[in-house]
């Protein structure tokens, strides 16, 4: 009994943050998007279409932020071996290949009627289809290891090699001939798609911010339960859960 | 035990992920890294030009464009600075396209000297600008296409 | 067909998701901090 409860003494305490900031971050996104597609004008050539801009990019960013969380997590992890860092890379990896496959399926989306075609294996989307499957990866990775150290060292590799893709997509536009235009500066955008833009990027980090909290709280208590499980079965206790 | 059958999931899906991804980067990218050709490229390229799948890029010509909506038969010419292909589509245009835009389409140089394609494809600018700015420039996105390429 | 039924589309599919995702890791997070209470003597294991 005594060894169990000082295990249940370092249980995870939810941090106070974590759900006010949540349901912050949910009414700002539903704000930014409201405001952004009521606000904008309809552009010239794409008219109405225009709109997917507000999703599209924002995700596009965040695909690109969550693995470089996923990398300095796994930096971190093989620096200093703490499995908290491990948790952190798992949680990003998880939440960004969520964005990463919104960003395919809004781009297909928008490609549709913009460019003619629902896909092409243009440098920018191909690259991009690379990095959903480098973080599908990661994560089927992660369900077949089995040693937890081992686990967390593989996961490690894939996450600090797998970041690599992350410039090549950003450049792709810009070293090779593609279908996708360049990225857009604040020259190229009228100043009234400009706010709504800004507003929704740091809506969705917010998001994505909370999510990754949340995944990373879910997964140390997940963590301090097994361990208390295991501890009692080791020592024979007589309660079972 | 019951995390068996979820460790025989996990290692499907590496296998999937790892076989399309090997794909991906040495079949796909290694075709694709150069997207499409321009009318010059093409045309240099002499006897190789002809009957084979191309991506070919380039600017509707101003002035070129025919579209019969009841024959769904579509017909312009396509031209960088080194060249003019004459292209034509059993297909309609896609909504954006207009004369002096980026277009890459895909299909065969034939012996005729006309690009047959199957798709066609419109470049959108990385502009966005409201239409009481003036007119479209479809020029900017032609530019767009084939900058510094 | 209409730009509309696109624009719904791009924006109703990243809401689900989001919103699915959201809701999904919330429940898994309920889960998890009632099995951890059950562990403690005498708490919550009813």
């Amino acid at each position: 009994m005594d060894t169990s409860y000082s295990d249940i003494a370092a249980v995870p305490q939810r941090p106070r943050w974590l759900l006010p900031f949540g349901i912050f971050a949910t009414l700002f996104l539903i704000a930014s998007q409201a405001a952004a597609l009521l606000m904008s004008a309809p552009d010239r050539d794409m008219g109405h279409l225009q709109k997917i801009l507000y999703v599209h990019v924002p995700s596009a960013w965040m695909s690109m932020i969550a693995p470089a969380i996923v990398f300095v997590a796994s930096v971190l992890y093989l620096w200093k071996r703490q499995a908290k860092h491990d948790m952190v890379a798992a949680a990003a990896a998880q939440v960004g290949i969520v964005f990463i496959g919104l960003t395919l399926i809004q781009g297909s989306i928008w490609a549709r009627p913009t460019w003619g075609i629902w896909w092409t294996w243009d440098p920018r989307l191909t690259t991009t289809a690379i990095l959903f499957l480098i973080y599908a990866g990661y994560l089927a990775l992660r369900a077949f290891a089995e040693d937890e150290d081992q686990r967390a060292r593989w996961s490690a590799a894939v996450g600090i090699m797998g970041f690599l893709n992350v410039p090549i997509v950003y450049m792709s536009v810009r070293w090779w001939r593609t279908i996708h235009q360049v990225q857009s500066t604040p020259d190229t955008m009228d100043a009234t798609y400009k706010l709504g833009l800004r507003l929704n990027a740091f809506a969705f980090l917010f998001i994505l911010i909370f999510l990754i909290a949340l995944r990373y709280y879910i997964a140390r208590l997940e963590r301090a339960r097994t361990a208390v499980l295991e501890e009692r079965t080791l020592a024979g206790d007589k309660i079972h859960v | 035990m019951k995390g068996g059958r979820k460790k025989i999931g996990a290692a499907l899906a590496l296998i999937i992920v790892l076989s399309s991804f090997g794909y991906l980067v040495y079949g796909g990218i290694g075709e694709n890294i150069v997207y499409f050709v321009t009318p010059g490229e093409l045309l240099a390229k002499g006897n190789d030009a002809y009957d084979r799948p191309t991506r070919l890029g380039g600017q509707v010509v101003p002035g070129t464009m025919e579209w019969d909506a009841d024959a769904l038969d579509l017909r312009f010419t396509l031209q960088d600075e080194d060249g003019q292909i004459r292209v034509h589509s059993q297909k309609a245009p896609p909504a954006m396209f207009r004369e002096g835009m980026g277009v890459i389409v895909e299909g065969k140089l034939t012996r005729t000297g006309v690009f047959e394609s199957s798709s066609v494809m419109v470049k959108h600018s990385n502009e966005y600008r409201p239409p009481e700015d003036g007119h479209p420039k479809p020029e900017d996105m032609y530019k767009s296409l084939i900058r510094e390429s | 067909m209409s730009e509309w039924y696109y624009i719904w589309l791009a924006l109703g599919i990243t809401w689900a998701v989001l919103g699915g995702f959201m809701l999904m890791l919330n429940r898994r997070r309920i889960t998890a901090e009632r099995a951890v209470r059950e562990l403690e003597p005498g708490g919550g294991a009813s």
